[in-house]
C-alpha cells in the first residue's frame, strides 16, 4: 500500500469499516510511514474532538498490528495511576485508554475492589478471652530481670547503666573481681608452686621455697595497698555471702525474706557506694 | 494506636495495663496474620506471638514506625515455624506461579455466610494459588499495609522486586476474581 491508497481509505479504516486485509494493510503502512502516521493520529484526536463514536478497541487493534500491547502496558500502570504515583503525561495516556477499553475499565474497577477487600484481611477479631489468656501466659513469663527487681527493689539495667558512666568502672570492676576471689578461694599459691616444680625440675627446693617467699611478700604489698574502707567491705561481704550459703539450706519462708531484706540493704549500702580513695 | 512510644516504654517497665493495652491494639493483626498463614489453630499460634513480644520487648529500642514491621516479623516467623513442624505439607509454602486463567480452576464457591465472608473465603482461595513470595507480599504489603521498604527489609529482598511483585499479583488477584463474579452472576441469573 502507498500513501496515495492509505490517504483514499484513511476515514473508513478509522471508522472500522475496511476488510480484515485492507484493513491489515493499512495499519502496516503507518506502522512504517512517518508522515501517514502522523495524519492518522491527528484525524483521530479530531474525530475523538468531535465525540464521533469510535469502534470499541479499534485503537488496541491497530496497535496490535505495529506489534504493540496498549492493554499490557496499561495493566503495569493501573496499581500505580490508583495509588496517584504516575506523572501527569503517563496519567493522561491512561485515562485515554482507559476511556477506550472495556477490558482495561473492568481491570480497574476489581483492582478498586480488591485493594479494599485485601485491606479488610488485615484484622480478624479474636475470641473474646484472648486478651485474658495472654496476660496469665505472659505473668508466668516475666522476664528474669524484672523477677530480680521485684526481689530485691535494685533496678539492675538503671544501675549498669549508673556504673558505665563511672569513669574508673573498668578499673574498680577488675579491681573487686580479684578481690572477690581471693577472699573465696585465697592466693593461688598452689598452682604456682607446682607450675614452676613441674617446668624447673632442676631448680633446687630451696630456690623454689624462696621464690614462693617472693611471690606471697609481693600479694601481701599488694594487699596493703588496697584502701581500708574497701577491703572491710569485702571482708563484710564474703562474710555475709558465706552466711548466705549457709543460710539457704535450710531457710524458712520467713529468713528467706530476712535475708533477701538483708542482702538488699547490703547490696544499695555498700558494694555500688563504694569508692577507691585517690 | 496513640501514644505506642510511650505505652511500649511503659510495658518495658513492667505496666500491666500497657501491656494489656498493646495486646488489644494489635491482637486484630496478629490474628489476621496468623489466619491468613495458618488457617487452623491460628489463635494458638497468636498467643505465641504476643508471648515471644512481651518476652522481646526490652530489646526494641526503635521508633514506635517500626513497631508494626517488628511485630509482623515476630507472627510471620511464629507461622513459618509451625508449618514447618506440621507434618502436612502446608499450602502456603507453594512455588507455582500461576496465570490470572487458572486462579479461578478449582475454587469452590461458598455457600454459607454473609456475602462479604463468602467474599473473603474466595480471596483466601485465590491467594492459596500464589507461590509463597507472593503471598508474603501480598500479606505484608497490600494487606497489612507496611511501606515497600518496611517489606523489603523483612523478605530481604530489593525495593523494585517488592513493588513489580505485588502490581503483578494484583492484577491476576483482580482478574480472576472478577471472571469470577462474572460468573457468578451469570449463574445466578440462569
Ligand atoms: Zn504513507
Ligand atoms: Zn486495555
Amino acid at each position: 500500500m502507498n500513501c496515495e491508497k492509505f490517504k483514499t481509505v484513511i476515514k473508513e479504516f478509522i471508522a472500522g469499516e475496511l476488510s480484515e486485509t485492507e484493513h491489515e494493510h493499512c495499519g502496516n503502512h503507518i506502522a512504517e510511514c512517518e508522515s501517514c502516521l502522523t495524519l492518522w493520529s491527528a484525524l483521530v484526536e479530531s474525530e475523538l474532538d468531535h465525540s464521533i463514536k469510535l469502534k470499541a478497541g479499534f485503537s488496541q487493534s491497530i496497535l496490535q498490528d505495529v506489534g504493540l500491547d496498549a492493554c499490557q502496558q496499561s495493566e503495569a500502570m493501573l496499581c500505580d495511576y490508583l495509588e496517584l504515583k504516575l506523572d501527569p503525561l503517563q496519567t493522561e495516556l491512561l485515562k485515554n485508554h482507559l476511556q477506550d477499553c472495556e477490558n482495561c475499565q473492568a481491570t480497574q474497577v476489581s483492582l478498586q475492589i480488591l485493594d479494599a477487600e485485601l485491606g479488610a484481611l488485615a484484622e480478624i477479631s479474636p475470641s473474646p478471652n484472648f486478651i485474658k489468656l495472654v496476660l496469665a501466659q505472659t505473668l508466668e513469663v516475666e522476664p528474669a530481670e524484672s523477677i530480680l527487681k521485684r526481689l530485691t527493689g535494685i533496678d539492675f539495667q538503671a544501675l549498669f547503666v549508673q556504673l558505665m558512666r563511672r569513669p574508673r568502672f573498668p578499673i574498680e570492676a577488675a579491681f573487686a573481681a580479684t578481690v572477690l576471689w581471693t577472699s573465696f578461694f585465697g592466693v593461688p599459691t598452689g598452682i604456682v608452686f607446682s607450675a614452676q616444680a613441674d617446668a624447673l625440675p632442676l631448680v633446687s627446693p630451696e630456690v623454689v621455697q624462696e621464690r614462693i617467699e617472693d611471690f606471697q611478700s609481693n600479694v601481701n604489698a599488694g594487699m596493703d595497698s588496697i584502701p581500708v574502707v574497701v577491703s572491710e567491705q569485702f571482708q563484710n561481704f564474703s562474710t555475709a555471702s558465706r552466711s548466705f550459703l549457709e543460710d539457704r539450706r535450710d531457710a524458712s519462708q520467713q529468713n528467706r525474706i530476712a535475708l533477701r531484706e538483708s542482702i538488699t540493704n547490703w547490696y544499695s549500702n555498700s558494694i555500688f557506694n563504694f569508692s577507691v580513695d585517690d | 494506636m496513640e501514644n505506642l512510644d510511650q505505652t511500649i516504654k511503659a510495658c518495658q517497665q513492667g505496666n500491666a495495663l500497657a501491656w494489656e493495652a498493646l495486646i488489644k491494639a494489635y491482637q486484630g493483626k496478629v490474628f489476621g496474620v496468623a489466619f491468613y498463614m495458618l488457617k487452623d489453630k491460628s489463635e494458638d499460634a497468636a498467643q505465641e506471638v504476643f508471648i515471644k513480644l512481651y518476652r522481646n520487648l526490652g530489646q526494641f529500642h526503635s521508633s514506635a514506625q517500626s513497631f508494626l514491621p517488628w511485630l509482623l516479623t515476630i507472627a510471620r516467623n511464629c507461622c513459618l515455624d509451625r508449618l514447618r513442624k506440621s507434618k502436612t505439607k502446608m499450602k502456603y509454602e507453594s512455588d507455582a506461579e500461576v496465570e490470572p486463567e487458572t486462579i479461578a480452576d478449582g475454587i469452590e464457591s461458598p455457600e454459607e455466610g454473609t456475602v462479604e465472608e463468602q467474599r473473603k473465603e474466595l480471596l483466601y482461595q485465590a491467594i492459596d494459588k500464589f507461590d509463597q513470595t507472593n503471598k508474603d507480599i501480598l500479606l505484608l504489603k497490600d494487606i497489612q499495609g507496611l511501606k515497600t521498604e518496611d517489606v523489603a527489609a523483612v523478605l530481604e529482598m530489593p525495593t523494585g522486586t517488592i513493588k513489580s511483585r505485588s502490581n503483578r499479583a494484583k492484577i491476576k488477584l483482580a482478574k480472576a476474581l472478577s471472571n469470577f463474579s462474572q460468573f457468578k452472576i451469570k449463574a445466578s441469573g440462569n
